[in-house]
Order: structure tokens, then sequence, then C-alpha cells
């Protein structure tokens, strides 16, 4: 199975915070907790029909997932985001399913991550 | 001593908790706003050391990264500084159209380390040029000022030390020129001395002649006959 976590990626941003693990851990739960609000709001502004709010929801998942290297994923709410900005909600629906079949991979293996740098 | 003293807006925490450590590791000091209304209350409410860079993100609630540059390009105490806009690679259309509003140039997301560092040197270095032509545009000014003063008599000589410090061509003009306005004031305060004197001499003359010609009348000449004749009698001669 491919990982969600580019592990090269993740080494970049430890060594460009500092080499400071505990603060890495701290990036992570920040991640973590931001991506499952910012997916409750995709999924309110898929309801609301609402395509503003959800360009801006899928381009921050999509900007903190590239972050921490969780690269399916920020590409998946890239498509989102811009077929938000066009205007067009068809099909955001399964994407909003897809995208948090991803995020729950990416969870796993980010609180596995954890572990090991703890 | 910190490098630069950089402003990071973005709505993101994620990014502003990496953007501020990698920073803060690289040397600079740095300050954080979660939207343009912040930023611009924090880039107003400083006076000196003022931000040196800004980054900023272009897709933020409120006021979003157009409007805020925006703002600062349109604020003379502030269009100077340079604005770095952050920006996914996707989205190259923002980064256009934020480098046409006056941006000094963008970093895309997510960020390297290597690439974050070189393109805020550059604009710190671009900032320090331009804070040192401005330096040198105000003390040309002050030398100007000073060359007015000593015309109108009112040059104070230590009004220009902080030109006449500086080692280049500038400041040898400010110290030649307040060696002459000394020299001027010298030689004024002589020419003054020496009219007074001769003023002294001349009220002295005129007093010897005002005498001499009362002195020299026959009425006079008489008085002073009448008056040792007086003295001659009183003494019993």
């Amino acid at each position: 199975m491919t990982p969600s976590i580019d592990r090269a990626a993740l080494n970049d941003l430890l060594e460009a915070t500092g080499n400071d693990r505990a603060f890495l851990v701290e990036l992570i739960d920040t991640y973590l907790t931001d991506s499952a609000a910012l997916l409750a709001s995709m999924r309110q502004a898929v309801g609301a029909a609402d395509a503003t709010a959800l360009r801006r929801a899928a381009h921050s998942l999509k900007s903190n997932s590239a972050s921490l290297g969780a690269r399916e994923l920020s590409a998946r709410c890239q498509e989102l985001e811009q077929d938000a900005k066009n205007g067009s909600l068809e099909g955001a629906e399964a994407r909003l399913v897809s995208i948090a079949a991803v995020f729950a991979d990416v969870e796993r293996e980010l609180h596995a991550l954890q572990d090991e740098f703890k | 001593m910190s490098q630069g003293h950089l402003l990071v807006v973005d709505d993101e925490r994620l990014n502003r908790m990496v953007l501020e450590r990698a920073l803060t590791e690289q040397g600079y000091s740095v300050e954080t706003a979660d939207n343009g209304h912040q930023a611009l209350a924090l880039l107003k409410g400083h006076t000196t050391p003022a931000f040196d860079v800004v980054l900023l993100d272009v897709l933020m609630p409120e006021m979003d990264g157009y409007q805020t540059l925006a703002c600062i390009k349109a604020d003379p105490a502030l269009a100077h500084v340079p604005v770095v806009v952050i920006s996914a690679l996707d989205e190259m259309d923002s980064v256009i159209r934020c480098i046409k509003l006056g941006a000094a140039d963008y970093l895309p997301k997510p960020f390297n380390a290597a690439l974050l560092h070189a393109r805020i040197s550059a604009s710190l270095a671009a900032k320090r040029l331009r804070d040192l032509e401005l330096e040198y545009l105000e003390q040309v000014a002050q030398v100007t000022a000073a060359a007015v003063a000593v015309e109108s008599d009112s040059f104070v000589p230590g009004s220009l030390d902080g030109v006449a410090a500086r080692e280049d061509a500038l400041g040898h003009l400010a110290r030649v020129f307040q060696r002459m306005a000394r020299e001027v004031r010298t030689r004024e305060e002589l020419l003054q001395r020496q009219v007074r004197e001769l003023r002294i001499e001349i009220d002295q003359a005129r007093q010897a002649e005002r005498v001499a010609e009362v002195t020299e009348t026959d009425y006079f000449q008489r008085l002073r006959s009448q008056a040792d004749e007086l003295r001659r009698l009183m003494n019993g001669g």
C-alpha cells in the first residue's frame, strides 16, 4: 500500500523548523484538529450549495495537507477547490467522500508517526 | 541580533506556526496576523523599527491578500515595505495579480527552507538599499538646508554632524561645508570686532576734536586767563 504521507516532505518540514521533534508532534496535532474542522465545513458548504465556502475550506485543507506531505489528499482537495472556484458543485459530494477516506488514512499514519517522534 | 523583523499574515494557523518557527530558526524576528485587518493594525501601530518584509497569504476571510496589499501600497508610510506573497503553485494567476499590485516576490507553498531564506534575503536587501537611498536623500536635503541657513545667518554648526560622520563623498562635502562655515563665521566675528574697535577710535578722535575746537577759541583762552588770575588772588599772590 502506498503511504499517505511523503516522509521526505515531512523530514523537510522537521529540518526547516529546527529539527524539533516535539514541535512536529504539535504541528501534527494542529493539522489533525484543523483538518477535522475543515472537513466539517466542506460538508456544510456542500449541503448549503455554498461554492465560496467550499472553495475556501478545500483550499485550506489542500495547503495544510501539502505542508505535512499528504500529497494525495492535497491533490484531491485541489480538484474540489477548482470545481468550487468554477462555481460547480456537481460531484462535490462524491469527491468529499473520497477526501474523507484519504484523510482517514492520513490521520492513521500521522498518529503512528507521532508515536515514532515522541 | 535579528536579521530582520518580519510580519507573517496567514489565516491558517498551521502555516503561521511553520513560518514563524522556520523564520525564527533562520535568525529573523517574527510577528503574525491571521487576517488583513490585523496585519494593517500591526503595520500602522509600529513606530521604529517597523517591519522589514511582509509575508502575505492571498486567500483569507474578512480582508484578503489583494485588499491588504492594495492598502499597504496606498499608504505612503508603508508602501516601501516589501510584500512577499505566499501562494500554492497552482495559483499563478493570483501571484501575477499581486505582483501587478506591487508585491515584491512570491513564495510557493509548501515552504522550502532554502527558498524561503533566499527570497526573504533578496527582499531585505532591496529594502535596505531603499532605506539607504532615502537616508542619503534626506541628508542631501540637510546639507542644502544648511547652505540656506548660512545665507540667513542661522546656521547651527552641529546640525550637520550626522552627515559629516559619513565616510563617503556626501560626508566629505558636509565636513568641508562645516569647516568653511566655521571659517566664514570666525572672519565675520573678527571683522565685527575690528569695526567695533574702529568705532571707539573714531568716537575718541571726535571727542578730542570737539575739545580742541572749544579750547582753542579766544573766549576759552580769556576764561582760562581769568581763572588763573582768580586762583592767584585766592592764593594770596
